[in-house]
């Protein structure tokens, strides 16, 4: 939809941009936690640190917790454990499919949120969905057009479970360096493909060079994940064109255990299922291994 | 006063009755009057230019009178009923006589109507347009109590009022879609249409299915004198029309036709990335009418309009109306005016994609049919009658995905269709009491039923639904009643004449809105979805109530106006945060109804001096919602909600050559929600919002010239002339929406970035010929 509007706006040649300045009300801090738990690795990270005001420049402040416990079907199975840097906790465990996973973080007497400190948040449960193998990797090479520049990309195919709703998600690192910012963004419902096979999903909009090595996951997501990612995303994109979007705040599935009128606690903590393969960047001989 | 009423009727009249036309075409003139001499009796020809006026047998001094054309008197004798129709020439065609009078019906200050805005062409054609495109709704926009929400957006908000809650009639067939270009160009195309006016308030019970406004346009019914044309080339588009006698003074046909062409200069282009697209969009209107008799007339209508937009075989999309009318009118007695109508209206899109495996086909429609029985009765003079029947189905089909390839990754998607009936009965009496007291009352009553095939799901929670929460799914088979609602909706209307030419004014109505359009975006988009009341979508429902003041002094060389009015509305849908409204079979999960308000005040000043017309008005106006489950269940305030606005208006016609237009506009940026603090989500840095609206953009002000050039020199029976523009004449750069980004040289620095739809002054040139 944006690249339609983008598309009138280019064509009538009348529109334009420019930064002004704008005093903005800044809200008060909010908690924010963001951790992931799956299949595949042995140690897992999760986050703690605190939203800042708008044009705010300082880094982000990061917060402890006292504890965080993982839960697997409602039973504790692990604790995490600090790391060398603050507000990051690590856990040694892989999650196992179909089984329910959450945490519970319970923060210290001295949170700098007093509406939190001494309060235990808890996670929504989250489910490891199977998730099936990539079919086939595609190298294309495409020619300098308005939607591309010249270079390699990389799409793949994968076949839907037809018996399910689910929910994908793809992370791409090239030479070992995540692709972040709106192109790290690429996830879909299987609503309109229910049991097809999905062809072509571009991997990469940034051109690919001979030699890069590229590690491509594919992930099954929950429904939760795929609603907050669409709003993350959104948000993200905004260009203030004619198709887009009144904004709407990405909440997250996080909560003061036992309470009824919790305060706004942001970011997300998922579980997912992965199959990974690695390939590189040779249109001689093109080679897609399992990793 | 009681008392007057019974002598009135007891009076033995006879009547003079009949059809008032333009002379020079055979136009039939809506609204002009006819009055006997040096009193105050008189009448007003209706919406088909059919007059009565009862009056005891004798001799009168006739006057028959319409803005813009030159009065004529008649002496006639009236003994018993007589048929008359009176045609009128235009001012400034050299008729010597012109009588001056304080009489005229159509007077502001004489009628009950209050809210009412009425626009000729011709006053439109003086004013600046956007690149020299003619434009009805652009040009109501300067009316006081209509704004919109910015520039390119489609349709236009009266007095806090959603754009889906104008009932847009074209010839009585609503166009469910009334912009070209998303919102940049009308579908009007001014060359087609005689005479149009919109109703703020006060609304008749003859209109319903709409909360805010009706804005009535009524095409041009084709010179039945003789054969005529007119057209012209503008930047975007360039039109046509032809309009003639079939057998003269008996019928006429008119056809017009407008067509954009900046795809023809884009073919042009070497590179294959612009050569290779399409964007264009035209209107085809079309008009017969035929007078079967003294007491029939015929009157077949039809509008054709497209917008086409296509990316090679990448992407391509379409979408338009398509309206067709039918209109019997028929004289009972002289007392007894008859309308029957069929109505067809169509509004449907496309989006589809020709890219190998990828093809696909998606559709949407809107279809309404209408059949509606209006009679008039005049039953004397200061008491007329309007009552009817109509009956309406509609078919909203909200979407369907046909893959374009057998083995695509596409699923086949059929949304359920919405299929709804409506029956209407109304009467409405126009009624002057005395010499002071003008009143309009009339009720409206309206059935409405969805009905099967469909289904309906039952949610966990039935306020707070939510789509992953389906307890059930009730199927209803074809033509089972799945809802039913309906309600009765009073309207009334009073005027009080004051000495010294000027009147205050007080009307009510409620009005029951069946369908609601569904739009998560600030301005709509042409793929926004119609959705018909259900179970939990009850009907929307405003009570408006205004008071106003008029003032028009006889010597008629300025006007003013003040009204005041108050908005309660109930039922109105919005979304709640992040919802994801197409393809979406649950929509009413991610829908609320809530309650809104609106209230405001309305002052215009209109003065003619010499060849100088100038029209200023001030609006205050203030636009709010309420709903559970969206904002935290705070007021906030609706996307339209823009306090001040002030419009000016100014012509000045230098000599039979020239003449210039001016209008300006400055009014309060629209609520907006801006970010208030930020998180980090995977090394991104992502926005939170504060309350819904809360903030606003900057404010609006626009600077728009004009001129017109008509050659004194001129070849016979063919008149040319130029239209200049400058829209935006001082550059103001307008912002549209405001939109965050990381900045580029620092890009830990976040940014506030305006966009400007019209960054820069745009001039037009267009080439008009008459023939």
């Amino acid at each position: 939809m944006r690249n339609i509007a983008f598309l009138f706006i280019l064509l009538l040649l009348l529109s334009c941009s420019d930064v002004i300045e704008l005093d903005l009300s800044e809200a008060p801090p909010s908690l924010v936690v963001e951790g992931e738990i799956n299949n595949r690795d042995g140690r897992h990270i999760i986050k703690l640190s605190l939203s800042r005001p708008f044009f705010e420049t300082d880094d982000f402040s990061h917060v402890t917790a006292d504890q965080i416990r993982l839960y697997q079907n409602n039973q504790l199975v692990a604790l995490y454990t600090d790391t060398d840097v603050v507000g990051e906790y690590q856990v040694n465990f892989r999650g196992n499919l179909i089984n329910r996973y959450h945490v519970e973080i319970d923060l210290p007497n001295d949170f700098p949120l007093a509406e939190l400190a001494g309060q235990t948040i808890i996670s929504t449960q989250e489910r490891i969905w199977p998730v099936p193998a990539i079919d086939q990797v595609n190298l294309e090479f495409r020619s300098n057009s308005i939607f591309s520049e010249e270079g390699y990309y990389l799409s793949l195919n994968m076949t839907d479970n037809p018996n399910r709703d689910d929910f994908y998600r793809w992370r791409v690192r090239v030479n070992g360096q995540r692709i972040g910012g709106l192109d790290g963004f690429i996830f879909t419902s299987d609503e309109l493909f229910r049991g097809n096979e999905l062809r072509n999903i571009n991997m990469n909009d940034d051109p690919l060079e001979v030699g890069d090595t590229v590690l491509i996951e594919q992930m099954s997501i929950t429904s939760g994940f795929y609603d907050y990612l669409s709003l993350v995303f959104e948000q993200l994109s905004r260009q203030g064109g004619f198709f887009e979007t009144q904004p709407a705040n990405a909440r997250g599935n996080f909560s003061v255990k036992n309470s009824g009128d919790s305060p706004v606690i942001l970011g997300y903590f998922n579980a997912a299922a992965i199959v990974r393969v690695e390939a590189t960047i040779d249109p001689e001989n093109f080679e897609v291994r399992t990793r | 006063m009681l008392l007057s009423i019974i002598t009135y009727a007891q009076e033995k009249n006879v009547s003079l009755n009949g059809y008032i036309k333009d002379a020079a075409n055979g136009e039939l003139l809506i609204g002009a009057t006819v009055s006997v001499k040096g009193t105050s009796t008189g009448a007003v020809a209706n919406n088909y230019g059919y007059y009565v006026l009862n009056l005891p047998p004798g001799t009168y001094d006739i006057i028959v009178q319409f803005l813009g054309y030159a009065p004529q008197e008649y002496s006639l004798e009236i003994k018993s009923n007589v048929r008359k129709d009176f045609e009128l020439q235009m001012d400034g065609l050299g008729l010597e006589e012109v009588v001056v009078s304080s009489d005229r019906e159509e007077s502001k200050v004489k009628t009950a109507e209050i809210s009412v805005e009425r626009l000729s062409v011709d006053q439109i054609k003086k004013l600046p347009q956007l690149l020299g495109e003619v434009d009805v709704i652009r040009t109501i926009q300067l009316l006081p109590g209509v704004s919109t929400v910015g520039e390119g957006a489609t349709g236009f908000n009266v007095r806090g009022g959603n754009i889906d809650q104008n009932l847009v009639l074209l010839d009585e067939a609503p166009v469910y879609s009334s912009s070209h270009l998303l919102g940049f160009f009308s579908v009007f195309n001014a060359d087609a249409v005689k005479d149009l006016k919109l109703y703020k308030g006060g609304i008749p019970a003859n209109y319903g299915g709409r909360l805010s406004s009706v804005l009535d346009v009524r095409q041009k019914d084709g010179n039945k004198k003789e054969f005529a044309g007119n057209g012209g080339l503008g930047l975007i588009s360039s039109r046509l029309t032809l309009e003639g006698p079939i057998q003269k003074d008996k019928s006429s046909f008119m056809i017009s036709g407008r067509r954009s062409y900046l795809d023809v200069f884009t073919a042009l282009a070497a590179d294959p990335d612009i050569r290779d697209n399409t964007l264009y969009f035209y209107d085809l209107n079309a008009k017969v009418n035929f007078d079967l008799g003294e007491k029939d007339r015929l009157y077949v209508s039809g509008y054709f309009g497209n917008d086409v937009f296509a990316f090679q075989d990448l992407f391509r999309t379409a979408w338009g109306n398509r309206t067709g009318t039918l209109r019997w009118n028929h004289i009972f007695s002289p007392k007894l005016f008859a309308n029957i109508t069929g109505i067809y209206s169509r509004y449907d899109y496309t989006i589809g994609s020709d890219d190998d495996i990828n093809s696909f086909e998606w559709t949407s429609k809107i279809n309404q049919q209408t059949l509606k029985a209006d009679f008039t009765w005049f039953a004397r003079n200061g008491l007329t009658m309007d009552f009817g029947y109509a009956y309406s189905a509609h078919i909203y089909a909200p979407g369907e995905i046909i893959p374009g390839a057998a083995d695509a990754s596409l699923n086949a998607l059929l949304l359920p269709e919405d299929i709804t009936r409506e029956n209407s009965l109304f009467f409405h009496f126009d009624q002057k009491i005395g010499k002071k007291w003008t009143l309009n009352y009339g009720l409206r009553w309206t059935a409405y039923s969805l009905v099967g095939p469909g289904r309906t799901y039952v949610y966990e929670d039935p306020v707070n639904r939510n789509r992953q929460a389906v307890v059930d799914t009730l199927s209803f088979s074809r033509g089972q009643t799945m809802q039913t609602y309906s309600g009765l909706e009073p309207r009334i209307a009073i005027n009080y004449q004051l000495a010294n030419q000027s009147a205050i004014k007080a009307s009510y109505n409620r009005l029951y809105q069946y369908a609601q359009l569904i739009s998560n975006t600030a301005a709509a988009t042409p793929v926004d979805i119609w959705k018909p009341s259900n179970q939990y979508l009850r009907p929307a429902q405003v009570d408006q109530f205004v008071l106003g003041y008029f003032l028009e002094p006889v010597e008629k060389n300025w006007s003013v106006s003040a009204e005041v009015f108050y908005k309660k509305y109930e039922n109105l849908v919005d979304f709640v945060d992040g919802a994801s409204l197409l393809f979406n079979e649950y929509l009413e999960a991610d829908l609320r109804s809530g309650e809104g308000e609106a209230y405001g005040l309305e002052i215009a000043g209109e003065k003619s001096l010499g060849n100088f017309y100038s029209k200023l008005s001030y609006t205050y106006s203030r636009s709010l919602r309420r709903t559970d489950g969206i904002n935290d269940g705070n007021w906030y305030r609706a996307n339209f909600d823009k306090p001040h606005e002030l419009d000016m208006i100014l012509t000045y016609t230098l000599n039979d050559k020239w003449d210039f237009g001016a209008s300006f506009i400055v009014a309060t940026g629209r609520p907006v929600t801006y970010p208030t603090g930020s998180f980090q989500f995977e090394g991104n840095t992502v926005p939170i919002y504060g309350a819904r609206n809360s903030d606003r953009l900057p404010a609006y002000h626009r600077l728009d010239l004009s001129a017109n050039l008509t050659p004194r020199r001129q070849r016979k029976g063919f008149e040319s002339s130029w239209s200049f523009g400058l829209y935006n004449a001082y550059m103001r750069r307008n912002a549209y929406s405001v939109f965050f980004q990381p900045s580029e040289q620092n890009p830990s620095q976040l940014e506030a970035v305006r966009l400007s739809i019209f960054g820069t002054v745009i001039p037009s040139a267009t080439y008009n010929l008459k023939f």
